[in-house]
């Protein structure tokens, strides 16, 4: 989502994801450290979708298996053209994008399916089902 | 026809997240008392067409790299622009 974002809005025509090898601008990268298989506590950002789904939190502990990540160089820019990021973790580093004009649209660097369970379904998959129903 | 779930998945690169994917769209669907359809795609096999049909959403799943990475970027493309509700973990 981040590199067809950077592709198609922000017309970065030869973006890509560095876990392909492929040349190009590396909008997706390789994370510092690794995060896989590990908790990361996340900020979520007032007012977002990702918010509402939880309820209104502010904060959030997820399961992570990415050893990718939003380039820290396009965040800003990212994040000004129309995704949002709704949640970063404690490097300050995007974790969670959004789009603000769109019914559900939402990308997480974490694995929320890893938490959820028949008794306790996760925000997210509750959402985007809601949401297909209305389509 | 049925609401239906999309999810664009690799399995035998993302192993057990395929399921763990599956199952939570069906601890949703329970959670709201639907009657969802749940399709599991391999990237190879993603088509624009997918989306043509009303009440569906999509899940790109983890596991990348993607054995179709550019037809997975048409459809999350597509997905946006027609306003069709999507998830990429």
């Amino acid at each position: 989502m981040l590199v067809e974002h950077a592709r198609h809005v922000l017309q970065i025509s030869d973006a890509v994801h560095a876990e392909y090898g492929v040349p190009g601008v590396e909008v997706v990268t390789a994370l510092g450290c690794s995060l896989d298989g590990v908790d990361v506590e996340l900020a979520i950002r007032p007012g977002t979708l990702l918010a509402g789904l939880h309820g209104g939190a502010r904060t959030l502990t997820e399961r992570t298996t990415c050893n990718y990540g939003l380039n820290p160089a396009f965040q800003a820019e990212i994040d000004a053209s129309g995704l949002a990021i709704s949640a970063t973790d404690d490097t300050t580093e995007a974790r969670a994008v959004e789009r603000g004009d769109h019914p559900f649209f939402l990308a997480t660097l974490y694995q929320p399916q890893l938490a959820s369970t028949p008794a306790r379904p996760h925000p997210v998959f509750v959402g985007l089902v809601a949401a297909l129903l209305g389509g | 026809m049925a609401p239906e779930a999309l999810v664009l998945i690799d399995r035998h690169v993302a192993g057990r997240y395929a399921d763990a994917t599956v199952e939570a769209l069906h601890h949703a669907a329970g959670h709201l008392g639907v009657d969802l359809a749940v399709r599991e795609i391999p990237t190879a096999a993603v088509e624009r067409s997918l989306l043509a049909a009303p009440q569906r959403g999509v899940v790109v799943g983890p596991g990348s790299p993607y054995e179709n990475p550019e037809g997975v970027l048409g459809l999350i493309r597509d997905a946006r622009e027609r306003g069709v509700p999507l998830v990429g973990t």
